[in-house]
């Protein structure tokens, strides 16, 4: 065997259409470049947001030009990782260690079912994306799940009163804003037929879903901005109240892991909002993916500007506002639905036959 | 040398590829600030933080009674909200759930702000 048949089949190996559709999809688009590069650009650009708010210059000198302050984060990021990892005597050890970095994982994880737009693929659907499931809103809801129950053990697991007020904060928060955004989904998931994101997206051809279903719209977005803790929601850090509330005792790596799964979170939340309520990829002239990522960040403003303009909610008012406005509301959204099924079923997209 | 794929085959392939770089990317993290960062525990430096006082009683805090029937009502919601989100797929395809599934449904709305309204503090 000489070095040239060696050569030719190591081309053949990794120098063919669904090792580059791999490539692509694993590390670019939907995969793994995608939420690092928002991580970088969403930081940026929250402050540059706030500061103009604010009126304020904001992030200026580490940058090129009207990009100034762009690589800030980065340079955080290099000047935390050199920092001491200091676990607290009072932290329970392997917890504190595993919770932090397990975060980013499950938050990036939620990416691989998120479909973002068609693409002639070697896979089973022809859309960009890392893995199809037929059920693919419900692993993404699932995998969102998972992150309250890691930020609760990260708050016992650190050992401080601040730690565990946060964490107990956390808990009445997230687990009360499940429900609403799980009710909002079924609502979509009720009018498509299907768990399927992709189908979800295509059956919005004639009508968004954020015009056919605004109640849910409604309430999905504001529970999934109270999901990532942000602004008029982000009670379990509060600054001003509890130090930083279950993240507090984190420094370095840790702090690093932690801020880095709240905005791939973010990321993931936008994604979800612009499949779900505003037609994914769909739209005329432009490439469909230069259009998913129009509407992701538009959603993404929206998100990020909370921040800038509410004042943060008291515990009691957020219970409240959970329990008593949005659980109703979604209620009464899927009630709608009922009525229109069954006065006026040619407004809802997909036809059914009664069985 | 043509690989055959199978699509469903290729599908997992995508997945764990992903799942590996995805476990990668934190742990390395991890280790580069290993072998960046210096280690020089001190007892002041590993102590719990309290705002600059010394750390006094248990670090774990008991919680009030008063969010306890929020538990409650989680447990019952959680239940329904993941009940309808299975069945919604095929909710609309069935008939008696078309034609009857509305005044079910604002019978129980009717409940739920019954029960809403009975669980309204005093003094609001």
């Amino acid at each position: 065997m000489n070095i040239e048949t060696i050569i030719e089949s190591l081309v053949a190996l990794f120098i063919n259409r669904p090792f580059i559709e791999m490539l692509i999809k694993v590390l670019i688009f939907p995969g793994l470049m995608f939420p690092l590069l928002f991580v970088v650009f969403a930081v940026w650009f929250e402050r540059k947001l706030l500061a103009k708010v604010h009126l304020r210059i904001g992030p200026l000198h580490v940058g090129p030009g009207p990009l100034g302050g762009i690589f800030q984060l980065i340079a955080d990021a290099l000047k935390l990782l050199q920092k001491e990892i200091i676990v607290p005597y009072n932290a329970h050890k392997i917890l504190y260690n595993i919770l932090p970095l397990a975060m980013p994982m499950i938050s990036l994880a939620a990416m691989a079912f998120i479909p973002v737009a068609p693409f002639p693929s070697v896979g089973p659907v022809d859309y960009l994306v890392v893995f199809y499931t037929p059920y693919n809103i419900l692993v993404v809801l699932a995998l969102f799940a998972i992150h309250p129950f890691l930020v609760i053990g990260v708050g016992w697991a650190s050992g401080s009163k601040y730690t565990t007020m946060g964490a107990l904060r956390a808990a009445y928060q997230l687990l009360a804003y499940e429900v609403p955004v799980m009710l909002s989904a079924a609502c979509v998931v009720m009018v498509t037929g299907s768990f399927d994101l992709i189908k979800i997206v295509e059956s919005q051809a004639n009508i968004w879903y954020i015009l056919l279903l605004p109640i849910a719209f409604l309430v999905f977005f504001v529970s999934m901005m109270a999901e990532l803790g942000r602004r008029p929601f982000d009670i379990p850090h509060a600054e001003q109240e509890i130090v930083y509330g279950w993240a507090t005792e984190f420094t370095g790596v840790h702090y690093v892991c932690v801020m880095f799964a709240e905005y791939v979170n973010l990321c993931v939340a936008s994604c979800l909002v612009t499949l779900l309520f505003l037609g994914g990829w769909l739209g005329p002239v432009l490439p469909p993916a230069a259009w998913f990522l129009i509407k992701f960040g538009i959603v993404v403003v929206f998100f990020l500007m909370g921040r800038g303009v509410y004042p943060r909610l008291r515990i009691d008012q957020l219970l409240n506002a959970g329990w008593r406005i949005l659980i109703p509301l979604a209620l009464i959204q899927i009630f709608i639905i009922l009525v229109l099924a069954k006065f006026a079923p040619w407004i809802l997209p997909v036809t059914f036959v009664g069985g | 040398m043509i690989l055959a794929l199978d699509a469903e085959i290729y599908n997992v392939l995508c997945l764990l590829f992903f799942v590996i770089l995805v476990v990668i990317v934190p742990v390395a993290m991890w280790i580069i600030a290993k072998v960046l960062s210096i280690s020089k525990p001190s007892p002041i430096k590993n102590a719990t933080y309290e705002c600059g006082q010394v750390f006094f009683g248990k670090s774990h805090l008991r919680f009030t009674i008063h969010y306890y029937p929020y538990a409650m009502i989680y447990a019952v919601f959680g239940a329904l909200a993941i009940f309808l989100l299975i069945v919604a797929p095929s909710l609309l395809k069935l008939r008696i759930a078309v034609e009857y599934g509305f005044i079910i449904f604002s019978l129980a709305i009717l409940a739920l702000f019954g029960a809403l309204i009975s669980l309204q503090p005093r003094g609001e």
